[in-house]
């Protein structure tokens, strides 16, 4: 006989189930799915990117730094992501796209070392992008923003480096001399100054007389020192000259013509080559003149890769 | 005077020489000026093999002269480069891996930058 009192009917179980599989089951199931839910916090994200950074793979460092800039706007590191995603492009030598990252950090930062960090990287990029007068407008503007000494003679010492570089020895010195006197032995300046200070930094060609000579074909090259080239543009322009001759005279004036053309682009080709023989040379010494000042008074100036300020490594030749 | 037409010919056919940058260039192009260079590097060069020693070979070099400067000036600096062509440059300039083989790096900015100084485009 069947216990009335504990007879639940089916529409009951029915209830019962359902209650069970939604109430008690599905909660587990989603307190699961939650655990799986992947949280990063903006310190994880910023050392994720600066893996990446480190490892020198800066695509993905970019992406990364990106990627905590766009989800943490405003936490404290926002302006080093920045820094780091100019550096990135930097390095990978996409020169224009840095410039924005940087040039954010000196618009809108409030952190001077970062501020000044990004001016110098500035500087660098228009130097790799030849735009000298540029780099230069960056440095002289960090010096009027700063109020610390070592970023203001740093400013300047980079400035007349760049100045040598153009051949514009009386700015470069001008702006050698305004580094202060408590900074002028770190930046080496008595000894730059005693190399510039020569009668005749590095030997030059006039590009006007190498043209002029050429009148006499091959004789710019020689002057230019390049005498193999001398010889053949002598060669070729006085056979070219006799054949164009020898067909005028024997009567084969189309001939005559034909050769005559080829012999002037020649001609021109010489006195041409010859200008550009001295310009070359020119600057293959001011080049060698750069590098062996540098060898002479070399000091690495570089950026802090975190927050400790501007740093200055010496280095000297013995 | 056959004698130096010769000659000349002979200095300045191997430097027009390049195989390998030849079928990626020879696009047909409108320029009549380029006319010549462009026949000389699709059936001439092709049988001469690839012997400049310089990057970019001499008639990659005489195109891109006469596409940026024009034919006149195009054509001077096509014959500097001849008359240069594998002689002092080769010392003067950096080696450079290009077409298989080393070759000396003269760019035509190598040679015309101090034109651009003055103000030509």
């Amino acid at each position: 006989m069947k216990n009335k009192l504990f007879h639940i009917p089916n529409s009951m179980w029915i209830m019962i189930m359902f209650h069970l599989t939604f109430s008690g089951i599905l909660p587990v199931f989603a307190e699961d799915t939650k655990s799986r839910d992947l949280m990063i916090n903006p310190d994880q994200q910023y050392r994720f990117a600066m893996n990446y950074f480190k490892q020198s793979q800066y695509g993905k460092a970019i992406t990364e730094f990106e990627r905590f800039v766009y989800f943490f706007p405003e936490h404290k590191m926002v302006d080093n992501a920045k820094y780091h995603i100019g550096l990135s492009n930097f390095h990978s030598e996409r020169f224009k796209e840095a410039v924005e990252p940087f040039s954010g950090i000196v618009e809108t930062s409030r952190d001077k070392d970062l501020i000044a960090k990004a001016h110098f990287r500035l500087s660098e990029i228009f130097v790799s992008l030849e735009d000298y007068q540029t780099a230069i407008k960056v440095l002289n503007h960090l010096s009027e923003i700063s109020n610390n000494n070592v970023i203001v003679d740093e400013a300047h010492y980079r400035s007349g480096w760049i100045y040598l570089q153009l051949n514009d020895m009386e700015n470069a010195r001008r702006h050698f001399n305004m580094i202060s006197l408590q900074n002028q032995d770190h930046f080496r300046i008595q000894a730059i100054n005693e190399e510039l200070s020569r009668e005749k930094l590095f030997p030059e060609k006039n590009p006007r007389l190498a043209g002029f000579l050429s009148i006499l074909p091959g004789a710019g090259f020689a002057y230019c020192e390049r005498y193999q080239d001398a010889m053949v543009a002598f060669l070729l322009n006085a056979g070219l000259i006799l054949a164009s001759y020898e067909s005028f005279d024997s009567g084969n004036e189309a001939l005559g013509g034909v050769i005559a053309f080829v012999g002037a682009g020649f001609y021109a080709g010489n006195i041409y080559g010859a200008v550009a023989s001295a310009h070359k040379y020119n600057r293959a010494s001011h080049q060698r003149f750069l590098e062996n000042l540098r060898n002479k008074t070399q000091i690495t100036l570089s950026a802090a890769p975190e927050k400790q300020g501007i740093v200055l490594g010496f280095r000297v030749n013995f | 005077m056959l004698l130096s037409a010769i000659i000349t010919l002979l200095m300045i056919s191997p430097c027009f020489a390049d195989n390998n940058l030849r079928q990626k260039q020879d696009q047909p192009d409108g320029n009549l000026f380029l006319f010549p260079i462009n026949f000389f590097r699709k059936y001439i060069s092709g049988a001469d093999g690839d012997r400049c020693p310089m990057h970019p070979s001499c008639s990659t070099y005489s195109l891109e002269a006469f596409k940026k400067h024009g034919p006149l000036k195009g054509w001077v600096i096509t014959c500097d480069r001849l008359m240069r062509c594998g002689r002092n440059e080769l010392k003067l300039s950096p080696p450079i891996i290009a077409r298989e083989k080393t070759r000396t790096s003269d760019p035509l900015k190598n040679n015309d930058f101090w034109w651009n100084k003055s103000g030509e485009p």
